[in-house]
């Protein structure tokens, strides 16, 4: 009897073991049938980021979405805002209004119709839903009306005009017949999305940690020549690397120092694009410190030694950074860069505005000593690496900024500020949500009256002269009183396999170098 | 009054005095783990007086010798920012050894604690306590870490110790309760305890010196599990923050070397790590007698 | 026959109330911690919402009562399968774990049947030439490839065999479409494997080899040995036979030890498990997905100890009776 109970203890055992595997054979022996036709002769493996939800409103700064999903308007290679959903738009100056006129082609990846419910659909949540955790609702916020006279035509008023406009109607639209009534930020459709984009969702493999996206063979458009895509989701930079390395991944964006390691190698091959993509320390400037010390946070920039910087951490793959908008058409004013690397101005410059060295070597004012904390990524290697040059070479200055790494970002700790990245890389209004005081994406809670009026002042003028004029004042005046120690431009580096063709590096990148798939239709890979 | 009947008398009478035979050095020294305790002396002493031994400042970042193999200057190269290996594993042991140290000490005291009141107290409460030694012992201490680790945000020296410490004692406790276990019986325990001696004065007067080679194997195993504990978590991104050097955390800086054939970033922590582990496992054994046994019968 | 009921009941409460106080006190470590769980759902999105609009969404969340009653919820909504929304996911944390299951079942038990198979054949190597230079050199390798900390391993192996040779697979559970492919998977399993077996397998080999050294001494032996029995003989066939229960009592206890080590192997090797997920989600504070992943470790190390320990007292009866509640 004994001995029948352990035999079936164990087998007990065996028996729930098989069982928990049991969802992922099954899954398994589903894709088998389709694996055994998968020909990878025709499929791009890229290594991109670790990824927790599909969903253009959620996740406007990455790669996928924009895969799937398409806008009313799409960015060409210049970065200029063209059609796509919509077949012509119309604006009307005295009404500020904009008339899309929809293609009536467009089927939706489940095969239903796409219509001007769906585009209503996805800016009423965009310009209404409180709770949507999205970080660009200000872009929005100059629309007032959005209607739908007929089922292929949607018109949008606006408050005021808003010179980027165009730009922002770039937002991929969801399908309004699978999420009216759902809540957006959880719904189950975030991980198997439906769209109208080039590719296809096909499946999201966690158990290895793969997205599988097919071609949208009726895209209304061009239709991709490469078949499939193999999204792997990687959780830091070194197993990019590595799954390159060893041929587990064709494409992948690398930091400047590991691209480097490929250079030379026949089988690989780089495409080195320019991104309009900073990294700086960015202030928080309602936290206790700098609510006080505002005043010293542009002078921190003569201690510093960019070019060292840029030559050791990105590999001497970057650009010394003066301004946000500086590697943009309307900005680049070189006027704004007041800063050059100069410890003995430096010194000058705190004495002026009141430090006095102390005898730890740190400056101290009004009894506080120049004390300040910078959250960091700890994934993000250059930007870790960055915060740490800047910290060492601060710190030889006489200012202590202490390095803390975080995972993701939190805003409620009290940290002092944080390592930024950020990229402007279409229409320069794309700052004025992180810099307009209360703006959606301001973090770092920055606040100017003189910047405020001037952001504004751009966002809703037209002729592109006075913008440039505008925001070249904008530089200036942000130059006076930065929120954020600016350090560097990065390049962004891809390697791959030297049988991917196609990528095209004349678009300026987005931050972290995303929307290097702007024309993969064009892309082939040949093994 | 002598009895002069009951004298012993023999040809060659005479008083058996043992001398107390002088033992050479070599003989004292023999079984001692010697050559681990040179090394771990050396490697200890190293880190105590790292100011003097390193000859660059271990948290700059020299820009000029970016990856540089070993050498004169750098005697064990640079990594990728410029800073200088060999000064690094002096200041970075000393942090590593540190908390090893702190966790091994908490570690001991609630083990043993735990441990004595358990094998001392009644059978149930003591079942009580061993399942709780068992159930918290069976979460994978890695697991228990990372929650704590979670929670409470330990990234300084004695919070992370802490952290190990409060979830390594669980294995202690049950080897000083099994102790405690055999010898609480024992006629000096029941004396003492008769003649109204505390818990405490019991505990440090008779406990703790009858089991202390078993319980010194398992403290100074645990300093070595503490280190490594440490360095693990730095490798997940949950240890030390990036200012303080530890063992661990230059380990972790190994990941990124990989591609850059960088080799001695990756090859002289470790070897400092794995060798000072190996000394205090050699230590740690001359603690635990060796039963001597006898002759195999095969 | 009643004792068996007996011992059933006893061991199925004695998991039940671990269980518990396992989820308790994970749920109570989290709750208390710092950070907010609602910025982690919402993440910069929280700025901008009113006081309201947070109280809303706390209470939508479970978030906006006192600690017992949140656990009552969990506990409740728990028993029906429903173990609360991840935060970085945001879907249920369920279907978050289930699809990594299989993986780290598969890792864990291989590595697990590798580590005693092997540590078995090495004690029973090393008992045979006891005190020679073989087995001491042998116990000298494998105390160094003990101490070599697990990721550093690995991180060493991937270099030589992915990076420099070639010849294995760096990172993933499985090529693109080869789910179902066993030779795929064993070659993604390769790395990962030898990383666990050298830092676990002369843990339990050398205590393996001192339990069969004392066999070795016992009067049986020797009887065997009149008989005419060879070395071997004797030791696979008697002195094995006897050191089985002390090899399955190690087995058991050594199901905590090998289960964190697949943690580290996990994150080295990229590999998508439940300890890379429990790593993952103990960094973003998505405590749901950490609970559960803890909850999940724990059950199978509770199964796992009840097994072993039936599976005991069946090859020893000197265990019956006494193993009831010695887990």
């Amino acid at each position: 009897m004994k001995k029948f109970f352990a035999w079936f203890l164990s087998a007990a055992l065996c028996v729930s073991l098989c069982a928990c595997s049991a969802p992922t054979s099954e899954t398994s022996t589903a894709n088998a049938e389709t694996s055994k036709s998968e020909d990878l002769s025709n499929t791009l493996v890229y290594a991109g980021e670790s990824e927790s939800t599909i969903n253009p409103l959620l996740n406007n700064h990455e790669e996928l979405p924009d895969l799937i999903f398409s806008g009313l308007m799409k960015y060409d290679a210049n970065g200029q805002p063209v059609p796509d959903l919509a077949e012509s738009y119309d604006f009307d100056e005295s009404t500020l209004t904009y008339t899309f006129h929809l293609r009536q082609d467009v089927l939706w990846h489940d095969g239903e119709p796409f219509d001007a419910e769906d585009v209503v659909f996805t800016y009423e949540a965009l310009t209404s839903d409180k709770t949507l955790s999205s970080s660009i609702t200000s872009n929005y916020e100059d629309i007032r009306t959005i209607d739908s006279p007929d089922a292929y035509t949607v018109v949008f008023t606006l408050d005021q005009y808003s010179a980027a406009i165009l730009d922002y109607f770039t937002m991929g639209i969801l399908p309004e017949h699978l999420l009216r009534g759902e809540d957006l930020n959880t719904c189950a459709f975030n991980q198997a999305p439906i769209g109208t984009g080039r590719y296809r969702f096909v499946e999201w493999d966690s158990a290895g940690g793969m997205i599988k996206l097919e071609r949208n063979t009726d895209y209304y458009g061009k239709v991709p020549n490469i078949e499939r895509i193999i999204y792997r989701t990687v959780s830091d930079e070194t197993a990019k690397a590595t799954m390159l390395r060893s041929g587990e991944a064709d494409l992948a964006w690398l930091n400047a120092n590991y691209a480097h390691q490929f250079e030379g190698d026949e089988a690989y091959r780089s495409w080195d694009f320019s991104t309009a993509d900073y990294r700086g320390v960015a202030m928080d400037m309602s936290s206790d410190f700098w609510a006080q010390n505002a005043d010293s946070i542009g002078v921190l920039n003569y201690a510093l030694d960019k070019q060292a910087i840029i030559d050791s951490v990105l590999n001497g793959q970057g650009e010394i950074a003066y301004s946000p908008i500086q590697l943009n058409p309307l900005g680049s004013n070189p006027d704004a860069d007041l800063y050059p690397y100069d410890l003995q101005r430096f010194a000058q410059e705190m004495e002026a505005l009141g430090w006095v060295m102390g005898s730890d070597g740190l400056y101290e004012r009004n009894g506080q000593t120049f004390h300040f904390t910078v959250q960091t990524r700890e994934y993000e290697e250059e930007r870790v690496d960055i915060a740490n040059l800047v910290s060492s070479m601060l710190r030889k200055a006489g200012v202590d900024m202490e390095v803390v790494l975080v995972t993701s970002f939190d805003w409620n700790a009290g940290y002092d500020g944080f390592l930024a990245g950020y990229a402007t890389q279409f229409d320069p209004d794309m700052i004025y949500s992180q810099f307009v005081s209360n703006a959606s994406g301001n973090t770092m809670h920055y606040s100017n009256a003189e910047v405020d009026r001037l952001l504004n002042e751009g966002r809703h003028t037209q002729s592109p002269d006075q913008r440039k004029e505008i925001y070249g004042q904008f530089e200036e005046v942000y130059a006076q009183a930065p929120g954020i120690l600016l350090v560097a431009y990065l390049d962004g580096n891809y390697v791959g396999i030297s049988g991917v063709d196609g990528l095209d590096t004349t678009r300026v990148l987005e931050h972290h170098s995303v929307g290097v798939m702007w024309n993969i239709e064009e892309w082939t890979i040949n093994r | 009054m002598v009895n002069d009947s009951f004298r012993l008398v023999g040809s060659e009478y005479r008083i058996h005095q043992p001398q107390p035979k002088k033992q050479s050095l070599r003989q004292r020294l023999k079984g001692l783990p010697l050559l681990s305790m040179t090394i771990f002396l050396f490697i200890v002493l190293g880190c105590i007086f790292a100011g003097q031994l390193a000859n660059h400042d271990p948290t700059d970042f020299y820009l000029q010798n970016l990856n540089e193999a070993p050498g004169k200057e750098f005697f064990f190269g640079t990594d990728s920012l410029g800073r200088d290996i060999y000064s690094m594993i002096w200041y970075g042991g000393r942090i590593s050894l540190t908390i090893g140290l702190l966790g091994t000490a908490i570690i001991a005291v609630i083990g043993i604690l735990w441990g004595c009141i358990s094998g001392t107290a009644s059978e149930r409460v003591d079942s009580i306590m061993m399942r709780i030694t068992e159930i918290c012992g069976s979460i994978p201490s890695l697991l228990f870490v990372l929650i704590l680790s979670a929670a409470f945000q330990a990234n300084d020296i004695l919070s992370l110790s802490i952290v190990i410490g409060v979830t390594g004692w669980f294995g202690l406790a049950r080897i000083v309760r099994s102790e405690v276990r055999q010898i609480r019986n024992s006629e000096y325990v029941l004396y003492a305890r008769c003649c109204n001696g505390s818990f405490l004065h019991v505990t440090i007067q008779h406990l703790i010196p009858n089991f202390l080679s078993p319980v010194m194997f398992a403290l100074v195993s645990s300093i070595g599990s503490c280190i490594t504990l440490e360095s693990s978590l730095s490798f997940l991104g949950l240890g030390l923050p990036i200012s303080s050097i530890s063992w661990g955390s230059m380990l972790s800086l190994a990941n990124r070397a990989l591609l850059s054939n960088t080799w001695w970033v990756i090859v002289f922590p470790g070897l400092f790590l794995v060798v000072t582990l190996m000394c205090l496992t050699n230590i740690g054994s001359f603690f635990r007698k060796s039963a001597n046994r006898k002759p195999s019968n095969l | 026959m009643q004792h068996l009921g007996k011992a059933i009941g006893k061991n199925l409460l004695l998991f039940l109330a671990a269980m518990f106080i396992l989820s308790f006190v994970v749920f109570a470590l989290a709750r208390l911690a710092p950070g907010d769980p609602l910025q982690s759902f919402y993440g910069d999105a929280l700025e901008q919402m009113t006081a309201s609009e947070q109280a809303a969404a706390r209470a939508r969340l479970g978030l906006d009562q006192g600690l017992v009653v949140q656990y009552v919820q969990w506990f409740l909504h728990a028993l029906h399968g429903d173990f609360g929304i991840s935060l970085k996911y945001k879907m249920p944390a369920l279907q978050v774990i289930a699809p990594l299951l299989g993986n780290t079942l598969l890792l864990g038990l291989i590595a697990y049947i590798l580590v005693f198979v092997f540590a078995t054949l090495l004690a029973v190597f090393c008992a045979l030439h006891e005190e020679d230079l073989l087995d001491r050199l042998i116990c000298k390798i494998c105390t160094v490839a003990y101490y070599i900390p697990s990721f550093w391993l690995g991180i060493v192996l991937i270099l030589i065999f992915s990076i420099q040779l070639g010849w294995l697979p760096s990172s993933g559970a499985y090529d693109v479409g080869k789910a179902n492919d066993l030779f795929n998977r064993i070659q993604h399993l390769v790395l990962p494997l030898i990383v666990m077996l050298s830092s676990h397998l002369w843990y339990y080999a050398y205590m393996i080899r001192n339990k069969l050294l004392d066999e070795l001494r016992k009067d049986y032996v020797l009887l065997a040995k009149s008989k005419g029995l060879t070395r071997r003989q004797i030791v696979w066939r008697h002195c094995l036979r006897n050191v089985a229960p002390t090899i399955v009592s190690i087995m058991a206890i050594s199901i905590p030890h090998i289960t964190g080590g697949t943690v580290i192997v996990e994150a080295v090797f990229s590999y998508p498990g439940i300890g890379n997920l429990a790593v993952e989600s103990a960094k973003y504070h998505d405590y749901n997905l950490l609970m559960l992943s803890v909850l999940i470790t724990g059950a199978l190390v509770f199964l796992g100890s009840f097994a072993a320990q039936a599976i005991n007292e069946q090859i020893d009866p000197r265990m019956k009776g006494n193993g009831v509640i010695k887990w």
